[in-house]
């Protein structure tokens, strides 16, 4: 029963989204979120090939922290794109109002 | 201008940063503002501005949920009890919300959301009548305003002490890029950005606590140095019986204190009524991913309290200042409030500083953008729309809503001023939370399980309870209750919930209760078994089920609590 209108929109014809459900599918947080950290990822292991000293390693008890967080961003990156690939928005927003039909 | 909570000018928090630690925060800004931007495309009414059209998945308002709580005062609070207290600060996270996230996810959001409450006013205005509401609408603009204003100054002291931007720029600067965002894009782009700062705050929080335990020599390295340094002992490491945050002397009341006090009554009150978290909830797809909202958010709610808490009792230990604070010095002028901020110039080098810096910024503005969009939600639709200028086009509300989120930002810088005449921020806080959450929450469960309370029990349990915290708070203050500002804020809480469901019964019995027909959906007895299946419909497969990801959780919490016992 919630918003009869949209539900109803989608069931009807899938491909096209409303005005209202475009708001989770328009642009994709997934991607957003592995832009993030894959810029952020990068730019750490730079600092960590070509400006770490060993005064700045002995801060965190000797350890790379930049090369270790960077690789760790790099990897979160690629587990949020492989997420959005199997998933791509639009697919996912019809599978998830499939799943949840049961609501009307 | 005279600062004395977060950032004293005896301390210098300067961090060294370099060019490239600005690259993080450049980029996360401009994601940030990208968010906003993308959002507003998708903004088409007024429910779309406020609600979010109730469009979104349940892992992106779970997450949500968890980081417009994650704000400034919660991060650096948490990690000054950590350095303070130790281990028994996990009580705030574990026994203070993991049950009442649980209980908001099962028990009340069917009657949320089935109700079709745009918030929480609404919900009461329906369950209740219309001055209930009303009420309910100012007093909560009052306080989201005011607690606007607290998360701004805290933004503003934070670039102040870091960046070395003066205060008065700082703040005006904090507000714009949140009003920015908030304007464009309503309540998607807030909880959008929400969802990011939770990875950007992960990002920030992960690697300092790695870096502070490797520097230490590891977690039984850690145990170590707070064994033997003079003004900690052993028990900074383990939970129970807490007798050092609770101020009780007695094991056993320390430990009923903990139990009923904060997870009962502050943690029940804060999380099941606080519209700025309940309102991530609502703007879900539908029943079934509103109740999730609350239960998702419980996992990394329990999880995080470790790379909070471990960074500041590392901080106890590590950072001279604090250390010598925690011997009983003056720490050179710093506060256990600066925790936080000086492990991160101890620990961290270039680079992940910079990701660091991104990560403080992403959670101060998590908390204001939070307050901002409950307010203009509030402010729109139970005063504006049901009260002040009724009846016109939804175009109209949108212009409104937009309206509300320019003058809350304004009145927010105006309200950091305030903040900045407060000694102790965190006792501020508390003292709002026991005025306004605890009757709340006492006129809230009172109207649901029982069906005679009548309509006007329920704006006067609230303005009671509200005027019972009010003086209890005053008598603490003068001295008159010889109790420390914790224990106040608790005594406080427990008074208004008393005189809330006191006045609540007292009033219904010489009214006649609201007609059963009108209750059915918004009280507990009078919705069948039927209805209220219909009312949460379960998604396919168990593992989506809130019951069993609700007691997952708790079995979570119990698995934790074994090990720092």
């Amino acid at each position: 029963m919630t918003d009869e209108t949209i539900d109803g929109d989608a069931a009807a014809n899938p491909e096209v989204t409303t005005d209202t459900s475009a708001a989770a599918t328009l642009f994709d947080l997934r991607t957003v979120i592995a832009v993030l950290f894959g810029t952020f990822g990068i730019i750490l292991l730079l600092v960590a090939f070509f400006d770490t000293t060993q005064a700045e390693l002995d801060k965190a008890g000797g350890l790379a922290i930049n090369l270790w967080t960077g690789i760790s961003m790099l990897v979160v990156s690629a587990v949020f794109l492989l997420w959005v690939k199997t998933r791509p928005p639009l697919a996912a927003a019809a599978e998830e109002r499939d799943t949840t039909r049961s609501d009307d | 201008m005279d600062v004395p909570v977060l950032a004293q000018a005896a301390v210098d928090l300067r961090l060294g940063v370099k060019w490239y630690d600005y690259t993080f925060v450049v980029i996360y800004f401009t994601l940030v503002l990208g968010i906003g931007l993308a959002a507003r495309k998708s903004v088409a009414s007024s429910l779309d501005f406020l609600l979010s059209g109730r469009s979104l998945p349940s892992w992106v308002t779970g997450l949500a949920f968890i980081s417009a709580n994650l704000g400034a005062i919660e991060l650096i609070g948490m990690t000054a009890n950590g350095a303070q207290y130790g281990i028994p600060t996990v009580h705030y996270y574990w026994i203070g919300a993991i049950p009442a996230m649980v209980f908001l996810g099962i028990v009340m959001m069917p009657f949320y959301y089935g109700s079709k409450s745009r918030s929480v006013p609404e919900f009461l205005g329906k369950r209740f009548n219309l001055t209930t509401q009303r009420v309910m609408g100012v007093v909560f603009a009052l306080s989201s305003v005011l607690i606007a204003g607290v998360n701004l100054f805290a933004l503003g002291l934070i670039i102040e002490a870091l960046l070395g931007w003066s205060l008065f720029l700082a703040i005006p600067v904090a507000a714009l890029v949140v009003l920015s965002y908030t304007f464009l894009g309503g309540l998607s782009a807030a909880i959008y950005n929400e969802v990011l700062q939770f990875f950007v705050i992960l990002a920030l929080l992960i690697p300092v606590t790695i870096a502070g335990l490797a520097r230490v020599g590891g977690y039984d390295g850690l145990k170590e140095k707070i064994l033997d340094a003079p003004g900690a002992g052993a028990e900074q490491l383990s939970a129970w019986p807490g007798t050092s945050l609770t101020e009780i002397s007695s094991n056993f009341l320390s430990v009923l204190g903990i139990v009923f006090g904060l997870g009962f009554v502050l943690s029940f009150g804060y999380w099941t009524t606080n519209f700025a978290e309940v309102q991530r909830a609502l703007s879900a797809r539908n029943t079934a991913a509103a109740r999730l909202t609350p239960i998702i958010g419980a996992y990394p709610k329990a999880l995080i309290a470790l790379v909070i808490i471990i960074p500041g009792m590392v901080a106890g230990v590590l950072v001279p200042q604090i250390a010598d604070l925690k011997e009983g010095g003056d720490g050179s002028g710093a506060t256990y409030n600066d925790a936080l901020t000086l492990l991160l110039g101890e620990v961290l080098p270039n680079g992940v500083l910079g990701v660091a810096v991104a990560g403080l910024l992403a959670a101060f503005m998590a908390g204001m953008a939070a307050n901002i969009s409950s307010l203009n939600t509030v402010v729109t639709y139970d005063i504006w729309q049901d009260w002040v200028r009724p009846g016109r086009s939804d175009g109209y509300y949108l212009r409104v809503g937009r309206v509300v989120t320019v003058v809350g930002s304004v009145l927010a810088i105006a309200t950091a001023a305030l903040a900045s005449s407060f000694s102790n921020l965190m006792d501020y806080i508390q003292a709002l939370a026991s005025f306004f959450n605890a009757p709340l929450f006492a006129i809230f469960i009172l109207g649901l399980f029982w069906k005679r309370m009548s309509p006007t029990a329920g704006w006067t349990g609230l303005l009671s309870g509200t005027v019972a915290a009010v003086t209890v708070d005053v008598l603490v203050r003068m001295g008159i209750i010889p109790v420390s500002n914790q224990a106040g804020s608790f005594l406080g809480a427990s008074a208004a919930f008393v005189v809330g469901v006191g006045v609540g019964v007292l009033v219904s019995r010489f009214q006649a209760p609201k007609p059963d027909r009108e209750l059915v959906g918004l009280v507990w007895s009078l919705t069948e078994r039927q209805k209220k299946a219909d009312l949460a419909p379960e998604d396919r497969g168990w593992f989506r089920s809130p019951v069993v990801l609700g007691a997952g959780v708790l079995v979570l919490v119990a698995v934790l609590y074994a090990f720092f016992w």
